[in-house]
């Protein structure tokens, strides 16, 4: 009953090769749908390679997928604290996540991480965000940090 | 992680973070300017600001709107009640009570002519002194600056009156009225 699941190689910038049905993927990002619909995807002999995303990230990503590949019909509030678990990264790992979001067009995970971050920024003081997001060259001249911290005490 | 300490300027790209911005509302963004100079660079950027009011006057009826002055190196946040229904009542607009630059702001910006009306002066120097115009449809800025009669008073206060733009200025017990006859004609 049923063909096997069609599967596709992925392959991260360390040369690991990681095997995802083929449909949680073409659900999902928007880059690999164009490549198997349009053909440049050969199932006998071609690998994804994905050179600016790793392993870990990766791994993150088909998971994230797959997960709400199988469990779209699942009720909204364990979908929800899936993905919070899920998110639950430190701020690099965040960043890693985004750009292979991006990369691959993967338009939930991506507003999902666009939302998170900002209510990390949310009702935060500039020197706190500036810690969140390890912004320890602002840029601002000694100067004009001085005057922007006088100007605008409250939001330091 | 590996090697140095790495934070989120030196490892995203400029186009990622003015798109996580784009989803931040307007009165968050005036502070986050001064979280770094590029961040600075990027909210105070005219495409962004553009993006950014498509998004969020299209999203919903009580928007915040954000304009940018380039002169004062400073920017003014307006929220507005209802933006597209502007046309219908006249619309209270409401500045952050935040001193912009060495202007001194007037909270409530006019509504006349499908454009908002504020008035701009400074204690200090008159150069900048004037009425700010944004044209809601064309979204564009236009100035009238001060005239004579009331270069250099204070206080002064914007109103409308019979439908025309004024002007008063209230000091030493006289009250100085400027009326603009002709819309936007400043020597009317």
């Amino acid at each position: 009953m049923g063909s096997p699941v069609k599967k596709i190689m992925l392959c991260s910038s360390e040369k690991e090769i990681f095997s995802v049905e083929e449909q949680v993927m073409v659900q999902h990002s928007v880059i690999i749908n164009n490549m198997i619909e349009d053909g440049s995807y050969n199932h006998e002999e071609s690998k994804i390679p994905l050179d600016c995303v790793d392993s870990k990230t990766l791994k993150k990503v088909i998971d994230y997928c797959t997960h709400h590949t199988h469990h779209h019909n699942d009720n909204q509030e364990d979908l929800e604290a899936w993905d919070a678990q899920f998110l639950n990264v430190d701020s690099n790992g965040l960043y890693d996540l985004l750009m292979a979001a991006n990369y691959l067009e993967i338009r939930n995970l991506l507003d999902l991480i666009y939302g998170t971050i900002k209510n990390m920024i949310k009702g935060k003081k500039i020197d706190e965000i500036r810690r969140i997001f390890n912004i320890k060259d602002h840029g601002f001249t000694p100067e004009e940090e001085e005057q922007n911290r006088k100007e605008y005490p409250h939001f330091y | 992680m590996e090697g140095k300490q790495m934070g989120m300027n030196d490892i995203l790209p400029p186009e990622l973070i003015h798109r996580i911005f784009l989803r931040v509302p307007a009165k968050d963004l005036f502070h986050l300017r001064f979280v770094s100079k590029l961040w600075h660079s990027l909210i105070s950027d005219r495409d962004f600001v553009e993006s950014h009011y498509n998004l969020y006057s299209a999203a919903s009826s009580h928007s915040y709107f954000f304009l940018v002055k380039d002169t004062t190196k400073s920017a003014c946040f307006v929220e507005f009640d209802t933006l597209f229904d502007v046309a219908a009542a006249p619309t209270t607009l409401r500045a952050l009570p935040k001193s912009m630059g060495t202007w001194k702001q007037q909270f409530y910006g006019l509504f006349l002519h499908g454009a908002i009306h504020w008035l701009c002066y400074s204690s200090k120097d008159y150069i900048d002194d004037g009425i700010l115009i944004f044209d809601l449809k064309e979204k564009s800025f236009s100035k009238i600056s001060m005239p004579k009669q009331l270069v250099g008073c204070s206080p002064i206060d914007l109103t409308i009156l019979g439908g025309r733009l004024a002007m008063y200025s209230y000091h030493n017990h006289i009250t100085e009225i400027w009326v603009m006859k002709e819309y936007k004609v400043r020597s009317s």
